[in-house]
């Protein structure tokens, strides 16, 4: 459980601040923006297992790309084997979780700012607002609702995703990236207990819709305030 | 003059900074995707020392032996039959009930579409430990039928979603004219409805034929034999068997991404409303 939340944290935060700083970036600017979109989104469908073997071969310890790299940029103290060093399994996955999962949130967010009316920002600049300012009392007030609804995603999306932590590690090294749908898995298939394994899954799911519960009455409450 | 060259500068050099930004996490995006591309094309001896992303010398051979002793042709055809019996399983289903719930009344319609809806919120984390005994039951878990099935049941909801958004705006009219000349309900589906929906068709195609190719969970959980199950599992069983031989791996991964990258390129339209119509639902 707590593996999984760690993975979600940065899966929010991080990935979800990438995809709204590119989608800003894009939505400045028109030239090449289809191009961008294209490329951002490739990861996002492909499939967790493909995603997930091949990072497995770039993180390799011995013979992974990243690692070559790092030796040959003169690093290679950093070199270490990603996937199975204790250390640095959990986070090598998130990471991995967040370059699959970041076109999506810029899909969204993107779609967001192309909403918001030329007009106000006009506006805004002939009343002589600068850049910050602008972003601080038009852009972020109106994305409000979007990035509630992309973190309430993140967050429900990134806690069941276990495909590609299967693919990577298979929850090693011992037990250090193992989410909870792993061991719902593990108590039906290794030990074909399937009530104990019923039981796990609907809790899980109950913690779930619990979690985007609470987020959307906060946000609904911040609004309320503001 | 000289603040409005200033001006022109800054702005050159921030846009400058913005395009690198953006190609830098482009180049990330791609990268990955290349180094998997290049990796298959090497062979067993020259793959751990060969780090360069162009391989000096091209090894087809990979694909070839993937295709034949990999078994990966036999994977491809399944994967083929699953997603297309099951997105033309889901547009029949779908649109039938979506045309249904947008346009006949009767008794519980709410209930049953609020059901409908609901099923789309839960995790399916929590349900796959039932549908597992539920399948052992009906002795349809290890067949065909049963996973064309299950992933048929897994795209409904969000397909009458969009159909019966798309029926409730389209003007009645159109079908008061097609009842006058006679036409039945049947008929008012099939000759009005269905081709006015195109648009929202193609993206409830789509959609639903990338997520089954991408599928992993249900088929892991549905299939023991080998000679049935789709790219996604087949790729699993395959590295826990050839776990060394990265350039045969390599070439199952290009040949399971291929397809979906291709259908991407050429329908991104489609799947980027998809994605969107999606998000706005939840």
């Amino acid at each position: 459980m707590l593996n999984a939340g760690y993975i979600t944290l940065i899966a929010l935060t991080f990935q979800n601040a990438l995809a709204f700083m590119l989608a800003l970036a894009c939505d400045r600017q028109m030239r090449m923006k289809n191009f961008y979109r294209v490329l951002f989104f490739i990861p996002v469908v492909l499939s967790e297992v493909v995603v997930g073997l091949v990072w497995q071969w770039i993180l390799d310890g011995n013979y992974g790309l990243l690692n070559s790299w790092l030796a040959n940029l003169g690093f290679s103290s950093l070199a270490r084997s990603w996937l199975s060093d204790p250390n640095t399994a959990l986070t090598a996955v998130a990471m991995v979780h967040c370059w699959k999962g970041f076109g999506w949130g810029f899909l969204i967010f993107l779609a967001g700012l192309q909403t918001i009316p030329r007009e106000l920002y006009d506006a805004a600049r002939s009343d002589g607002a600068n850049a910050w300012q602008t972003f601080k009392n038009i852009t972020v007030p109106l994305m409000m609702p979007v990035v509630v609804l992309v973190a309430i995603l993140t967050i429900l999306g990134t806690m069941q995703g276990f495909v590609m932590i299967i693919a990577m590690t298979d929850g090693g090294p011992a037990y250090h990236t193992t989410v909870p749908v792993l061991r719902i898995l593990a108590s039906m298939r290794g030990s074909s207990r399937f009530g104990y394994a019923c039981a796990q899954g609907i809790s899980f799911g109950f913690i779930l819709v619990a979690l985007s519960f609470i987020q959307y009455r906060i946000s609904r409450l911040r609004r309320d305030i503001a | 003059m000289m603040t409005q060259g200033f001006y022109r500068v800054k702005r050159i050099i921030i846009n400058t900074l913005i395009h690198l930004f953006l190609i830098t996490i482009a180049v990330s995006c791609i990268l990955p995707l290349g180094w998997m591309v290049s990796s298959s094309l090497k062979t067993q001896e020259t793959i751990f020392k060969d780090m360069s992303l162009i391989p000096r010398e091209f090894h087809f051979q990979n694909y070839i032996l993937a295709w034949q002793e990999g078994g990966f042709g036999q994977y491809f055809l399944n994967s083929i039959i699953y997603t297309v019996f099951v997105v033309i399983g889901i547009i029949i289903v779908a649109s039938l009930a979506a045309y249904a719930f947008s346009r006949l009344r009767f008794p519980g319609r709410k209930i049953l579409f609020l059901m409908f809806m609901a099923a789309m919120m839960i995790p399916i984390p929590g349900s796959f430990t039932a549908l597992y005994v539920l399948l052992n039951k009906l002795h349809l878990r290890n067949t065909a039928l049963g996973y064309i099935l299950c992933m048929i049941s897994v795209g409904l909801s969000m397909s009458i979603f969009l159909l019966k958004t798309f029926f409730d705006k389209l003007p009645r009219e159109l079908e008061d004219a097609a009842r006058i000349d006679g036409a039945s309900k049947l008929g008012i589906w099939w000759h009005v409805a269905m081709p006015l929906a195109r648009p929202v068709l193609a993206v409830v195609v789509i959609f639903n034929a990338l997520n089954v190719w991408n599928e992993y969970v249900l088929a892991m959980i549905i299939f023991d034999s080998k000679n049935l199950m789709p790219l996604q599992r087949a790729l699993m069983v395959f590295q826990g068997e050839f776990l060394t031989n990265y350039p045969l791996l390599m070439a199952g991964l290009t040949i399971t991404a291929l397809p979906i990258i291709l259908v991407y390129l050429l329908m991104q339209k489609y799947i980027v409303k998809g994605v969107t119509a999606g998000a706005t639902f939840g």
